[in-house]
């Protein structure tokens, strides 16, 4: 019941349907869309053309990380002169179930040990400094002529 | 060495930078032929090839007086030359420069109120580096404004020179801090509605006076008297004066320069009423009466400021959560001047459109990124909103990792989006912290507490704390992650080892160590659960006979008994019976609904707990335990128009099941001490009648009644009063069908001539449900060595053998 | 060398009797014995009684370089900016700001903190690499920028995943493809692609999805996220006809994104 129900949180831009309406292809061009819906809230990323606007209703679980109560995407996608071509738009039925891939591409340097955390300076960080032999070798170590 | 003024106008040796500067531009060189050589005269430590490399003119050159004066000036401009001239001899051009000198060390003298370290913070002037005039002036000033700022107008400081061999100098600020200017005095003019005293209790700055020898309220500081005027204002507004203004606030320098005189000139205006209250919303499928219930004020109430901006709020929040995340809510008031009346509008329209782009966290050497993302009430894409930054600002600073925190907004990357900068200032979460104390229960005590707030900057809670007192020793460890693998989780883990002797409640010590396991969640920001698993191993010991003494013909229950022996002190038999170690093995959670203004200081609101804890699963013992308690708090301000007054009222009751065979004792109700003040900490419910040793109860009510007052002192001190009724009541301490565990006492033991049989000792109102009432007062007071507390209950309704307890008194510190 | 300070086989000289040659040397020994401090002390000593003497400024730049040994870099970078204002035009002032540079980087906080020290580090390293392009340093301040850029990059998909977790898509989806445009040349691009992958296909952009994946596919034909990628596509069945496993090897040194693009077009 409501009573035991966490608030649920508006995410992202939630275009709403009667706005969209006013987008009409062939006609519409960037410049309109802005104004209408503000701008993207990303590009798709190979392609400047394709503006998407993504809104979620989010809503705080027990025990877990939130949960996506609702989920609403519109792709409005522009020929090269910036008319629209067409619009789509996707709701939480057109999801795809995906399960992250776990892992993550270390790099290097990124964990300072515990007990280095715990005693040593934070951000000791040299990873490659044998290797690149970047231990600056002392200056013409003798003297050197006065250039007076 | 002797000390030269560093001060420009009387630099002995040069004349001041800027002269010199002028004085050999006007020789200006004669033009025509090409410069040949360049000879350079003058130069110690800067190379002829650093000047060279500044010069806009090299030899082959032809001599132009304007490009050689921009090189005088670009030589001016590195900073490392006092004085420079330029001029022709024949085809050379000579130049002749005088080095700066560069600084040995930097010194100060006669500052106490502000550290060394403080002073040479961000000065001008930096070992090894070049010493020039104008930055000793600037240092000077910069100086001086620090001391502005603690109050210190009378302060004068100049620095001195001492030159040292090969053109290198000491730099030493000699300083006079002269007094603190304090306010002696605060006058208004003007006022009729308040008197001045009223009103000297609104601002911050504070009149001179004896006890604020610590604070430093009295001083004089400008900005406070600005924010003096604002605080005015708004309790004018609060209290209904709409038209209130500050005409002017001056502080006249006392002759000597000792104290400033503070004048507030005010102009009141008439108080108004509430007209007519309505919301007018401009954004579309939005009615504005919807949201009436919103508006804090009615009609005919009195005009109040803080209850405007509090409406101003909830529309706002409201409208949010209806799904307009712009939105822009603008009260109008229209005057009544003849009638005092004011109507209120509220405007409802379009805030601006703007989204969050990215949020950038800074200054977190030590705390992980996540563990500040997590705070936030918005996340990057989401609509921005002033009200949703202050609300993540409060959250960051509640976390107790930081001294400062900024949430800013600055422009995107396009006109609708904002990159939010969140500027956190870290401090150290981690509390070492050595207690000494005294409190009715544990005896002296001293108290060693390692804290960390932020174990390693990943938001872990981690204490390991020993207390060592006469009746109590303690140490616990314990670690608890907020958010468990980044979830809505609250996981911990506690390991502790308690040793009592409460020879109070019964002559007989406990001990008990073990661990716990707990695990809690948030259903939404009112409604909480937390489950829990602990395991302890308990030990109850020295316990003893007593030792028997000749006692007269008396009756046992229904038999005379002639002259015998009987027991005298010792521990009660039912308690011997249990002495022995036990396991513990607990299943346990607590449900909250918590409505309180805030878990800290609580001021209005209320909270109800019900607690269920399930003993058994191979513990030596099987009970399940309930406990409900709530708690009210209620606001006084309407009618004391002060904040401090407040009216608590709580209410507990618990009940024990044993299933099967009997509980251990320790494990079972004890009312006195904390929850029934006036009795001793277990002073109250079933005794045993030969020993008086209390035996615990398992049926408990219990109920409290607390005024909380203002002291009439000044709020610096820190010091509340209290007025409390504590009521309770303890029953059950029965066995299993009135038998006692063993067979008690026999009776020959008593003189009675018969061989078999004995007797139980009798309980003491064991089924007797009659409340005991405990009534009096209480006062704590907040010193800057730690927080004492006595609460003082003469009037007392108690049973046969419960044991009273006059005054409690508690003194805790940390330093 | 011993463990309790002063060492007992210093011999006391009188540092104003002394040539600043031999001072120099002495201090040049310590350095190499590793005794940062007092080699520290023998540097000074030269700058105080030969202040103009060539050796002088060398010393200056050696206490810098004892400093940095003994990882007490703000004071090393205040010697070297000095030195470096005082002789610009001196023999080794590249190397003056390499160590510099060094003095930044070795102040890297991990990509849990705040990673204002690696941006100081990305600055100094431009700067030797600009102002002294073909040099020794030029080419190791090469290679530490990309491992700056690589750090900057790693903080960046830490939040992303931060963010996909907590299944705010939009904040994942800008933290990506800010590694995918602004760090082509790290290592975290091909996760970065996968990460996109995923979040166009809980969204239910499937073509969105196909194209990263094909880009993927075609620039990090090897690598494990391909891998996921590709699984994530056969589970959620969009393989048919658009898998670009067998695309040809893009041809050599073309950048980043022309390779992109050609494999689009």
């Amino acid at each position: 019941c409501s009573f035991f129900e966490a608030r649920p949180q508006v995410r992202g831009n939630l275009v709403d349907t009667d706005t969209l309406k006013e987008l009409v292809p062939g006609t519409s061009t960037r410049a309109d869309a802005t104004a209408l819906l503000g701008s993207p809230t990303a590009k798709a990323t190979f392609d400047d053309n394709t503006w998407v606007y993504i809104g979620e209703v989010t809503q705080p679980q027990v025990g877990r990380t939130q949960d996506v109560v609702s989920q609403e995407v519109v792709l409005l996608s522009f020929n090269n002169a910036g008319v629209l071509e067409h619009v789509r738009t996707l709701n939480q039925d057109n999801s795809y179930p995906v399960e992250m891939a776990s892992g993550a591409t270390p790099s290097p340097g990124s964990e300072a040990s515990l007990l280095q955390q715990l005693f040593g300076s934070i951000g000791k960080y040299n990873p490659l400094g044998g290797a690149l032999g970047n231990q600056p070798g002392a200056p013409t170590g003798g003297a050197n002529t006065n250039t007076q | 060495q002797d000390r030269q003024s560093a001060a420009p106008a009387t630099q002995s040796g040069s004349a001041p930078k800027s002269a010199a500067h002028t004085r050999s531009a006007s020789r200006a060189v004669a033009a025509g032929g090409l410069i040949q050589q360049i000879r350079i005269e003058g130069a110690q430590r800067v190379e002829p090839g650093t000047i060279e490399s500044y010069m806009l003119v090299q030899p082959g050159d032809p001599f132009d007086p304007d490009r050689i004066d921009r090189s005088l000036k670009t030589l001016y401009a590195t900073g490392l030359f006092s004085d420079v001239s330029l001029t022709r001899q024949g085809n050379t051009l000579v130049v002749k420069v005088v080095e700066n000198p560069v600084i040995n060390r930097i010194a100060f003298e006669g500052n106490h109120k502000l550290s060394d370290d403080q002073l040479r913070a961000d000065l001008q002037l930096r070992p090894h580096g070049v010493f020039t005039a104008a930055a000793a002036e600037a240092d000077r000033q910069h100086i001086l404004d620090l001391y502005a700022k603690k109050g210190r107008y009378d302060a004068h400081v100049d620095p001195k020179l001492i030159h040292l061999a090969n053109n290198e100098v000491d730099v030493v600020f000699e300083i006079n801090e002269g007094e603190t200017t304090l306010t002696s005095k605060i006058v208004f003019v003007g006022n009729q509605a308040f008197d001045e005293s009223r009103l000297r209790e609104v601002i911050a700055s504070r009149q001179q006076a004896w006890f604020r020898l610590l604070s430093s309220s009295d001083e004089y500081d400008p900005d406070r008297v600005k924010y003096d005027k604002e605080l005015l204002r708004r309790f004018y507004l609060k209290n209904g004066y709409v038209d209130f203004e500050v005409k002017n606030a001056t502080a006249e320098l006392s002759p000597d320069r000792k104290s400033f005189v503070l004048t507030f000139t005010l102009s009141e205006g008439e108080r108004y009423r509430v007209g007519k209250v309505s919301v007018d919303s401009q954004l579309h499928k939005l009615n504005g009466d919807d949201l009436l219930p919103d508006v804090q004020l009615e009609t005919d109430d009195w005009y109040d400021g803080d209850a405007v901006e509090r409406s101003v709020n909830l529309i706002t929040r409201d409208v949010q959560a209806r799904g307009y995340p712009f939105v822009e809510v603008k009260p109008r008031i229209s005057r009544n001047k003849a009638k005092h009346i004011v109507d209120l509008v509220f405007i409802v329209g379009d805030g601006p459109r703007v989204y969050v782009e990215r949020i950038d966290i800074q200054g977190n050497t030590r705390t992980e990124d996540k563990v500040i993302r997590r705070q936030f009430a918005f996340a990057e894409g989401d609509a921005f909103s002033a009200d949703t930054a202050k609300t993540t600002r409060q959250r960051l600073q509640d976390l107790g990792y930081f001294s400062n925190v900024n949430v800013t907004p600055s422009p995107g990357s396009a006109p609708d989006k904002a990159i939010i900068t969140t500027a956190v200032q870290e401090k150290s979460t981690g509390e070492l912290s050595l207690g000494g104390g005294y409190s009715t229960d544990a005896g002296a005590l001293l108290d060693v507490g390692i804290k960390e707030k932020n174990l390693l900057g990943t938001g872990v809670q981690a204490n390991a704390n020993a207390v060592l007192a006469q009746y109590q020793n303690s140490i616990d460890l314990s670690l608890t992650d907020p958010y468990f693998l980044d979830r809505n989780l609250v996981a911990g883990v506690d390991l502790f080892y308690v040793d009592i002797n409460d020879f109070f409640v019964a002559q007989y010590s406990e001990r008990r160590g073990g661990v716990a396991f707990r695990l809690g969640y948030d259903f939404n920001e009112h409604i909480r659960q937390s489950l829990n698993y602990t395991f302890v191993d308990r030990d109850v010991y020295n316990v003893y006979e007593g030792y028997p003494y000749l006692q007269g013909p008396a009756f046992i229950g229904p038999v005379l008994v002639p002259e015998h022996y009987a027991l005298f002190g010792g521990t009660s038999y039912y308690i011997r019976a249990q002495a022995n170690w036990t396991t513990l093995s607990q299943f346990g959670q607590t449900f909250t609904v918590d409505y309180r203004d805030s878990p800290t200081n609580p001021h209005a609101g209320w909270l109800a707990r019900l607690g269920v804890d399930a003993a058994g699963a191979g513990g030596s013992s099987a009970f399940i335990r309930t406990k409900v308690d709530g708690q009210a708090f209620i606001p006084l301000d309407a009618f004391t128009g002060n904040s401090d007054w407040g009216i608590s009222l709580s209410a507990g009751a618990g009940q024990l099941f044993n299933l099967g065979q009997n509980e251990q004792f320790i494990d079972r109700f004890f009312l006195g001490g904390d929850n029934l003040r006036g009795f001793l900490p277990g002073g109250a419910g079933p005794h045993d009648a030969f020993t008086g040793d209390a035996l615990g109860g398992r049926f408990i009510y219990t109920q409290s009644t607390e005024l909380h007052f203002p002291l009439p002192v000044s709020p610096d001190l820190g010091v509340s009063g209290r007025a409390f009724v504590d009521v309770g009541g303890l029953v059950g301490a029965n066995f299993e069908n009135g038998r006692c565990p063993g067979s008690g006492y026999p009776l020959s033991y008593f003189g009675i001539p018969t061989n078999a049989g004995s007797v139980c000792p009798p309980i003491s109102s064991n089924y007797n449900y009659a409340p005991r009432l405990g009534a009096g007062v209480g006062v704590s007071w907040q010193t800057p060595f730690g927080l004492i507390n006595i609460d003082v209950a003469p009037f007392v309704i108690k049973q046969p053998q419960d044991q009273t307890e006059l005054i409690r008194f508690g003194f805790g510190t940390r330093f | 060398c011993s463990w309790f300070g002063g060492d007992d086989n210093e011999i006391k000289i009188d540092a104003s009797k002394a040539s600043p040659e031999t001072l120099y040397n002495n201090g040049v020994d310590s350095l190499n014995d590793s005794h940062y401090d007092l080699a520290i002390k023998q540097f000074q000593a030269v700058e105080q009684n030969y202040p103009f003497a060539s050796w002088a400024v060398n010393a200056q730049l050696m206490e810098g370089y004892a400093e940095y040994k003994r990882q007490h870099y703000s004071d090393a970078v205040a010697i070297l900016d000095h030195f470096i204002q005082l002789h610009p035009a001196h023999r080794d002032i590249a190397y003056a700001y390499y160590l510099r540079a060094l003095c930044y980087y070795e102040e890297i906080a991990d990509i849990q903190r705040d990673q204002r020290t690696t941006l100081d580090a990305l600055k100094a390293l431009q700067e030797v690499v600009n102002r002294f392009p073909d040099s020794a340093y030029a080419r190791d301040a090469r290679l530490k920028i990309d491992l700056c850029n690589d750090h900057l990059a790693g903080k960046e998909m830490e939040i992303g995943r931060w963010y996909e977790r907590q299944h705010l898509y939009t904040a994942a989806i800008n933290r990506f493809q800010t590694v995918v445009n602004q760090y082509q040349t790290t290592n975290h691009v091909a996760e970065a692609l996968h990460r996109l992958t995923e979040i166009y296909l809980i969204l239910g952009m499937k073509d969105e999805a196909r194209k990263t994946a094909a880009v993927l596919g075609y620039n990090y034909p090897g690598s494990t996220w391909y891998e996921d990628s590709y699984n994530q596509l056969a589970d959620d069945n969009l393989l048919p006809g658009t898998g670009t496993k067998g695309a040809p090897p893009p041809p050599p040194d073309r950048s980043f994104f022309d390779r992109t693009l050609g494999s689009i077009f």
